[in-house]
């Protein structure tokens, strides 16, 4: 565990030049939480760029053959791998914290409440968004690198997006929808809890791809 | 506690259009081997092997005594290694090309770092990718120095560099196993540097090992034989490994003790390129 803390900050170093992109995120949020968006939609759209922004690691590692790095120094292939899961989430945990925190001071300044419950309902979708995408990307860039991973990389984009849509199209899936809606704490807590789901089987399948790539 | 730093035995790797066979050798510490052999004889892969960064399908693998994938980490606090291009971040300054790899090792010393900096002169405001390659390969050495690395493992280090900036690094060299707790493994095509500083050779060739031992057995072990077309009898021609035949002559390798009936001959002391042309062009003969 220790060395995969070791490899999320030696990450954060390697993305360190890079994170005044992420000023980008905050100045998108500045004007939709001047507009009056809600909480929910800000996280999710943090979640989006966060997820976004994850290939850039894997662009950074290729470019300056940091795989030479990660097998000169003393740490296993697993705790690389789960190194960089650690370093992705942050980027998002951050990123959402730093949202909440300008919302916040938003509502503060415009006399507006802000509702709890819409809070965590965008904390759980936002991360069932990050984790559905980064879940199929990062074992695709782990097997493929990222060059040749990059067009796949977008498919779980379009995946969310077709989700998004679908229940219009699928009375079942409409059905659901009402259900979770009826029932935001079942919704908060699925979230949550697929979420993790999605993130723990994705890191196994990374540590294989990884492996095989070797 | 064993006296060999580094042991490969029967190591194979397959690829679709490439085997490493049965590769077998022995470092001995406090020495510095050559790895050498031509382009793509497979120089590389063993290294990668080495240090895990491909999975053998054969074979053992000891470094320091301990086996290189159950005690991975263990073994990889004290070995350094030198890649032929440099694999830091190329937006990092020195500085943070320290700050980065330091919390990897429990033995880094910051002031040694800091006086290899000196010594190599390494601008510390600079970019990774605003130095030289020269200043690179001194930076990944300042690196591997720094965490007091029993073992070395170099990739064509010198490969690129101006001729002062390799005599620098083999003085470095040389001078890093002065203690005798230390090793070096060093891939090289340019076996001159080799000459310089290396102790034990293994020659590899398309996949196959064809020589480890000492660099006095080798060197020893062979002539480079010179005459001119009509004294190429059938029976030298059979004697002669890598044979070169122009309209001026001919030249090629013969063994030490197969050369004693050929002595109204031109006969050289063969170089380490000239025992890897021969080999390259038909291999060693028994």
């Amino acid at each position: 565990m220790t060395g995969a803390f070791r490899m999320a900050r030696l990450d954060f170093y390697t993305l360190k030049h890079h994170l005044v992109s992420y000023l980008s995120l905050f100045l998108i949020v500045l004007l939709f939480g001047f507009m009056g968006s809600s909480i929910t939609l800000l996280c999710i759209n943090a979640a989006w760029f966060v997820a976004l922004m994850s290939s850039n690691i894997f662009a950074i590692q290729e470019k300056n053959n940091l795989d030479r790095l990660y097998s000169s120094v003393s740490v296993g292939l697993r705790d690389i791998v789960l190194g960089r899961y650690v370093s992705v989430f942050l980027n998002y945990f951050l990123a959402v914290v730093a949202i909440i925190a300008l919302y916040i001071s938003f509502s503060v300044f415009q006399d507006r409440t802000v509702d709890l419950h819409d809070l965590l309902m965008g904390l759980s979708l936002s991360f069932l968004v990050y984790s559905a995408i980064t879940g199929v990307q990062m074992p695709l860039y782990f097997k493929l690198g990222y060059t040749k991973a990059r067009i796949w990389g977008m498919i779980p984009f379009m995946a969310v997006m077709a989700l998004v849509a679908l229940p219009s199209f699928v009375p079942v899936l409409a059905k659901i929808v009402e259900f979770m809606a009826g029932n935001p704490t079942v919704l908060i807590l699925g979230a949550f809890l697929v979420g993790v789901l999605i993130q723990f089987i994705s890191y196994q399948f990374s540590v294989i791809a990884y492996r095989k790539r070797r | 506690m064993t006296e060999n730093c580094l042991e490969l035995k029967d190591v194979s790797k397959s690829f679709p259009a490439f085997n490493l066979n049965k590769i077998s050798f022995t470092l001995p510490k406090g020495y510095i081997m050559g790895l050498v052999g031509p382009n793509g004889a497979g120089k590389t892969t063993t290294i990668q092997l080495i240090l895990n960064m491909l999975e053998k399908d054969s074979g053992t693998i000891l470094v320091f005594g301990k086996d290189h994938i159950k005690e991975e980490n263990a073994i990889k606090q004290d070995l350094g290694v030198v890649f032929d291009s440099i694999f830091y971040v190329d937006s990092w300054t020195i500085k943070e090309t320290e700050k980065a790899i330091s919390a990897f090792y429990r033995e880094w010393d910051h002031q040694v770092f800091s006086n290899m900096i000196d010594r190599f002169d390494l601008p510390r405001e600079k970019k990774v990718r605003e130095l030289s390659r020269g200043m690179q390969m001194k930076l990944m050495l300042a690196a591997a120095f720094s965490h007091n690395a029993k073992l070395l493992l170099l990739d064509e280090p010198t490969s690129g560099l101006d001729p002062v900036t390799r005599s620098e690094f083999l003085d470095i060299l040389q001078e890093y196993i002065n203690d005798g707790e230390r090793s070096v493994l060093f891939s090289t095509h340019i076996t001159t540097d080799l000459e310089r500083v290396a102790d034990y050779i293994t020659l590899i060739n398309k996949g196959e090992l064809v020589y480890s031992g000492s660099m006095e057995d080798l060197l020893g072990g062979y002539w480079l034989i010179k005459g001119k077309p009509q004294d190429l009898t059938t029976e030298l021609e059979k004697e002669i490994m890598g044979l070169r035949k122009t309209e001026m002559g001919f030249e090629g390798l013969i063994k030490t003790q197969n050369a004693t009936g050929y002595k109204q001959y031109v006969l050289d002391k063969a170089t380490i390129d000239d025992i890897v042309v021969g080999i390259s062009k038909g291999g060693l003969k028994k």
